[in-house]
């Protein structure tokens, strides 16, 4: 059986290569693709971790989660053979950068990150209008919509937004987390969201929190 | 703090003293705001960028409405957009989306980055800019010869309004010419997310690209800065923070191409504005090499200026660092309280400049608080 402590590691370390070698021998070597799912989520768990206390920065956060999404890359057709389909998701989410505002950096972190953990993602872009975010949210049937922006103005674009989704029905049932550096409590309040965060990592884990707590 | 707004400075006696680090009459105020201005005055953003002169009439309502502030924003605004030289605010390289063209005239101008998909420049490119240097990204796509024309017909009278606040109101200049950082210019071209990757996958090549940057976008700013007559140039920073890379990638990546930078801007006698949003905290400590005395280092709200001051209280002076949507969401206590924090924590000996990154939609009397604050709490 192949080592998959030392697959955790070599992720952890970002070896881009070697992680991606550790995947192909351990598949031929016969683990199972779920075990190695397994050492790559763990490794991306230590990468988190690091992240949260400042021991690694961003760079390192995409750099980790880019090499996760290679090694999916290969991973995923050995769990569909095995499982019969690929992962069900965690949760829908529908996400984009607001109308008005363009800025998506920490929208596309959010988004592989999402991607990573086992969120189905609607990446909707950038000056997005509200009309559109509820009609992908009905279409998906979203558990969460994630608004991005940095302007001021964003704050406006988040509560018609919001309004939108009140109006369509559908803001008992899903969560709506913004995020983007300036984003405060005070921004919370005004666009009446469920969560806020300035940090892609932490609006993860709140996402996940919001699907524990459905 | 004494509780008196009484004056007995120059705003330019003011503001060399506080660059000297030495004590002056009171705490410094020059807020950056081009663009609340004009929201003053209802004049659009569209007419602002255009237009030096009208700039400045927006900047003279604001100083007058807040009786009189420390540093004067010049119109400076057209020569980034419209810049022929790489700038990351420049038409003539990026894709940004400018009021009155791609958006409502009242509308800010907007960049649309493309981090990840589609980037302007390619892996491939660092050799096309080792080969051929930046110019080949160049592009009339959004921007014509007809802003060129303007561009050359607003520097000077750009450079008549500086010397204006200079000589009769004695007002010195908040920035008059920029230095781009090789850092932040190719991460904007090659999108944040994909140059993030290449600091990991090609370490070599990037930094010979940087190196190569570097020396056009100093001659590029120098000589701008020498036909406007420059007094203070921007050499701003974003990406090279702890919000995106670690201290350790900055110091390789981005550190020396500031500090060469910013010691060729001294030895062209220039007065550097450090313009540094995001959260350098991490890298303070880094900043001694950057010349003594040189210039203010802006900060917003995501860096620590309290250790700032700790850190950095010897050799340069600190400009900042309320948050803007607290002018926008925020209450005059929230105001009045941040500013006597960063006044006690950061203002005694002098060295400090009180401001914040103010939008078009801040509120005027939570501006007027933090102004009027400084004046009174700031008084040595």
């Amino acid at each position: 059986m192949a080592n998959l402590e030392s697959l955790t590691e070599s992720l952890v370390e970002m070896e881009e290569q070697e992680t991606l070698d550790q995947v192909e021998a351990a598949l031929a070597a016969g683990e199972s693709p779920q075990a190695v799912l397994g050492a790559l989520s763990d490794g991306m768990n230590i990468v988190g971790e690091r992240y949260s206390c400042q021991g690694y920065f961003l760079a390192d956060l995409v750099f980790a989660a880019e090499i996760f999404k290679l090694a999916m890359q290969r991973l995923e057709p050995a769990l569909e053979a095995q499982g019969g389909g690929p992962r069900e998701p965690i949760g829908r989410i529908v996400v984009g950068t607001v109308e008005g505002d363009l800025h998506d950096i920490g929208k596309n972190i959010f988004v592989a990150l999402a991607r990573n953990a086992g969120f189905e993602v609607v990446d909707l872009g950038i000056n997005v209008p509200p009309a559109k975010f509820i009609e992908q949210a009905k279409r998906i049937g979203a558990d969460i919509i994630g608004m991005s922006g940095i302007l001021t103005m964003a704050v406006a674009s988040m509560v018609k937004t919001v309004e939108a989704l009140t109006e369509a029905g559908l803001r008992e049932r899903v969560k709506v987390i913004i995020g983007g550096l300036p984003v405060d409590d005070r921004w919370q309040e005004k666009v009446g969201s469920d969560a806020y965060t300035d940090d892609a990592y932490e609006g993860i884990r709140i996402c996940k929190s919001f699907m524990e707590g459905s | 703090m004494m509780a008196t707004s009484k004056s007995t400075m120059t705003a330019i006696e003011r503001i060399d003293k506080h660059v000297n680090l030495e004590q002056p009459d009171r705490v410094g105020i020059a807020p950056f705001g081009e663009f609340y201005y004009g929201s003053l005055i209802d004049m659009s953003i569209e007419d602002m960028l255009m237009d030096p002169w009208k700039a400045d009439e927006a900047f003279v309502a604001g100083f007058e409405k807040h009786g009189g502030l420390d540093m004067a924003e010049v119109g400076f605004l057209l020569a980034m957009y419209l810049s022929p030289t790489p700038d990351i605010f420049s038409t003539f390289y990026f894709d940004w989306h400018l009021p009155g063209r791609e958006r409502d005239p009242y509308d800010i101008p907007n960049l649309n980055e493309r981090a990840r998909e589609d980037p302007l420049m390619t892996e491939d490119d660092y050799d096309t800019i080792l080969k051929h240097g930046l110019h080949r990204f160049f592009s009339f796509r959004r921007a014509g010869m007809g802003d060129l024309l303007s561009l050359v017909q607003a520097m000077p009278e750009t450079a008549k309004i500086a010397h204006k606040w200079r000589e009769q109101y004695q007002v010195p200049t908040m920035v008059d010419a920029a230095i781009n950082t090789p850092f932040t210019l190719l991460s904007q071209l090659r999108g944040s997310t994909n140059f993030m990757l290449d600091l990991r996958r090609h370490p070599d090549k990037v930094l010979e690209t940087l190196d190569v940057v570097c020396d056009g976008v100093i001659a590029a700013g120098l000589a701008l800065a020498e036909m406007v007559e420059a007094k203070t140039v921007i050499l701003g920073e974003v990406r090279g923070s702890a919000d995106f890379i670690s201290p350790k990638m900055f110091e390789k990546f981005c550190l020396p191409f500031l500090v060469r930078a910013a010691w060729a801007a001294v030895e062209a006698g220039l007065r550097i504005q450090y313009h540094f949003d995001t959260n350098w905290t991490p890298m303070l400590e880094s900043f001694k090499e950057l010349p003594p005395k040189s210039g203010y280092l802006h900060l917003d709200e995501r860096t620590d200026i309290f250790q700032a001051k700790k850190v950095l209280g010897d050799h340069l002076c600190l400009l900042g660092n309320l948050k803007p949507s607290v002018f926008t969401l925020g209450t005059e206590e929230d105001i009045e309280r941040q500013v006597k924090a960063i006044i006690d924590g950061c203002g005694a000996g002098g060295g400090l400049i009180v401001s914040a990154e103010l939008t078009a939609d801040s509120r005027f009397e939570l501006v007027d608080k933090m102004i009027q604050t400084t004046k009174t709490y700031g008084v040595y």
